[in-house]
């Protein structure tokens, strides 16, 4: 009887303490939030990591923050945790902008996940590429990659081979074995998958020319790769000869010393933009708006082309020789990319990746 | 009543304070483990069940239903099974010769046996990628020596030789436990009944440290079972396990229903071989005492 009567004194107790601390926690947050909402002070940025984020926070961010005197939390994550992270949150959005790529940007879309830009408080749209202004308004490209052919320098160096020309070159049987592929649903591979089904003979509604061409070169491929790291590590070590990539992430290699070099093959280089969305109910929209603004003003596009390496979208950008040989610049440069429609592709992106999957996985 | 005085001076009113505070212990851990396993647990159990709000067994038939993911399942348990086998067969002997306290070099063996855990999954895994790969020490050794061979990585083998490396010294470590608890004079009494060394081997110290075995071979099976960044960068996308598959379905194309389905046959999966397996050990051993 003794032992009963201790025991519910005990649970009590316990559960006294747990309510105690939960209180308080509730009794944190809540101030925590009320502070937040009265004035916007603060932005919370959710980018990439690695090498985008030091040039990020090295340059558009601290001017941004020193322009409007407000500090901006960079989140980390890939494009596609971020995609996650937003939909997880949608009833309490804890994030203000986000770092898109083609794919997460029309996912995210097509889920309502983001808000409209306003016009109003968004003046430089005026100056942007048509194709860096969403039709529905929502979100902005913020950059642009040229998606072309990355080889191997020291090892084309040494076997006397020219540079590729041509997307078909990835067939060319004296590779065999060290093709480097990334996998779907990497937002590269998707687009050049539609690219691979348009050269023989079908296109981004009739995909199955595509499969035929991916199994003819599968003796080829070395890797099917997520992680672009692995891309590097692999052409770094020589086990890696030639693959596709995005021009940023060669030249920023090519950067560090590395062999490789990018060429756009004679079929065209392939447009592969990034975006910044607003989430929609963000906790601080007004600000949200402003640095979209900031983000595609001339004087951030020129950090953005510089540090960054993504081509600017804002027309008004002067680039000096250096910089505009690492990223796609000028109209006319720019307009030459192809800019493919890859929509039935994002829609269909569990079914496709699942098959994918099972293809380079039943080796 | 259950409160005794022992030493005459602890009251009745301490000792309950004692066992109150003992309680008490346990409720970080009782709380951390409520709001970081089981919870998610029972949430994405739940999203397993009903991918579209209602129940249904959609994901499962999914999955079984499907040849490749079938075969991903027996992947895992392929390797898994053959990685523990692998640090049985490569940390007995290590285990034997660390449980002899006098042995020299003892400590530079711990170390080598521990250093591989120091060192960050993707960084050790990297380390894999140059050596297994087509331009690595293994295959440019093996060819200098005459014996052309083709590369290791993104091969089933070379998930198996990595995990090995990884996963080796939680092995050892549960070996070594189970062998300094065997009294030295068993085998010297079995010797002097006239057993030779295989004997005193098989028939003393084997039988002995079948626990040591068993939980050794449970840690490294669950883990091996469950790890991500090691399958994923030196078996990359060519030997899909199922951690990958939870990987590409929850993240990267955020079918999260179909994560938890693979997520969870991947937990009742484990769950039953390690039950199974320890079952089989326990028996073995209980057996073997009733013939003794």
């Amino acid at each position: 009887m003794m032992k009963i009567v201790d025991t519910v004194r005990h649970v009590r107790k316990a559960c006294a303490l747990v309510l105690a601390v939960g209180g308080a926690l509730a009794v944190l947050s809540g101030v925590g939030s009320s502070a937040q909402a009265a004035d916007e002070k603060e932005l919370v940025f959710a980018g990439f990591g690695g090498s985008l984020q030091k040039s990020l926070q090295a340059t558009v961010i601290p001017a941004f923050e020193k322009k409007y005197g407000v500090k901006v939390v960079y989140v980390t994550g890939t494009s596609n945790q971020i995609l996650a992270k937003v939909k997880a949150q949608r009833n309490s959005p804890q994030i203000d902008v986000i770092w898109a790529n083609d794919t997460t940007h029309y996912q995210g879309k097509a889920e309502k996940l983001y808000a409209k830009l306003d016009p109003a408080k968004v003046p430089n749209l005026s100056q942007l590429y048509d194709f860096a202004k969403d039709r529905d308004g929502i979100g902005i490209v913020m950059g642009v990659q040229a998606l072309g052919i990355e080889y191997n320098t020291k090892v084309f160096k040494e076997k006397g081979w020219a540079p590729p020309t041509s997307w078909a070159d990835l067939w060319d049987p004296k590779y065999k074995g060290h093709v480097v592929f990334y996998n779907m649903p990497i937002g590269y591979t998707n687009l050049l998958f539609a690219k691979i089904a348009d050269m023989n003979g079908g296109s981004v509604t009739n995909l199955e020319p595509a499969w035929n061409k991916m199994k003819e070169l599968q003796p080829n491929v070395l890797a099917f790769v997520d992680p672009p790291a692995q891309v590097d590590a692999l052409f770094g070590t020589g086990s890696a000869w030639i693959g596709f990539n995005g021009s940023a992430r060669v030249h920023d290699f090519a950067g560090t010393g590395a062999p490789v070099a990018m060429v756009l093959p004679k079929e065209g280089g392939i447009l592969y933009p990034q975006q910044f969305d607003i989430v929609a109910n963000a906790p601080h929209p007004d600000l949200a708006q402003k640095f979209i603004d900031f983000t595609i003003s001339a004087e951030a596009q020129k950090m953005i082309a510089e540090s960054l390496l993504l081509g600017p979208v804002n027309k008004t950008v002067k680039l000096d020789d250096a910089a505009a040989a690492k990223v796609p610049y000028g109209e006319k440069n720019v307009t030459a990319l192809l800019n493919l429609d890859i929509g039935p592709i994002n829609q269909n992106l569990q079914s496709l990746t699942a098959r994918w999957t099972a293809m380079v996985g039943g080796r | 009543m259950s409160t005794t005085v022992e030493n005459g001076r602890l009251s009745a009113a301490g000792n309950s304070l004692l066992r109150l505070n003992a309680g008490l212990l346990l409720v970080p851990a009782l709380l951390f483990y409520a709001a970081l396993f089981v919870w998610p647990l029972v949430l994405s159990t739940w999203g397993s069940f009903a991918p579209a709000g209602q129940l249904s067994l959609e994901t499962y038939a999914h999955f079984f239903g499907d040849e490749f993911y079938r075969s991903v399942l027996w992947r895992s348990m392929r390797i898994s099974a053959i990685t523990t086998l692998m640090t049985l067969i490569i940390g007995y002997p290590i285990a034997v010769y660390l449980s002899q306290n006098w042995r020299k070099g003892r400590s530079l063996v711990v170390f080598l046996v521990i250093a591989p855990m120091f060192v960050s999954a993707v960084v050790r895994s990297y380390g894999w990628i140059i050596i297994l790969g087509p331009n690595g020490i293994l295959s440019s050794l093996m060819n200098s020596i005459g014996i052309p061979m083709g590369h290791l990585l993104y091969s089933e083998a070379g998930v198996i030789i990595a995990l090995t490396h990884v996963f080796l010294p939680f092995m050892v470590i549960a070996l070594v436990g189970s062998l300094q608890q065997i009294d030295p004079s068993l085998a010297r009494a079995a010797q002097i009944l006239g057993a030779n060394g295989v004997s005193v081997f098989l028939r003393v110290i084997l039988p002995l440290t079948l626990p040591g075995i068993s939980a050794g071979s449970v840690i490294v099976f669950c883990l091996a079972a469950s790890g991500f960044v090691t399958p994923a960068l030196v078996g990359g996308a060519a030997v899909p396990v199922m951690p990958y598959l939870v990987y590409k379905e929850g993240l990267l194309v955020l079918n999260w229903p179909f994560a938890s389905a693979v997520a969870l046959i991947l937990l009742v999966a484990t769950a039953l071989v390690t039950a199974i397996y320890t079952f089989a050990v326990r028996d073995g051993a209980s057996k073997r005492r009733v013939v003794r």
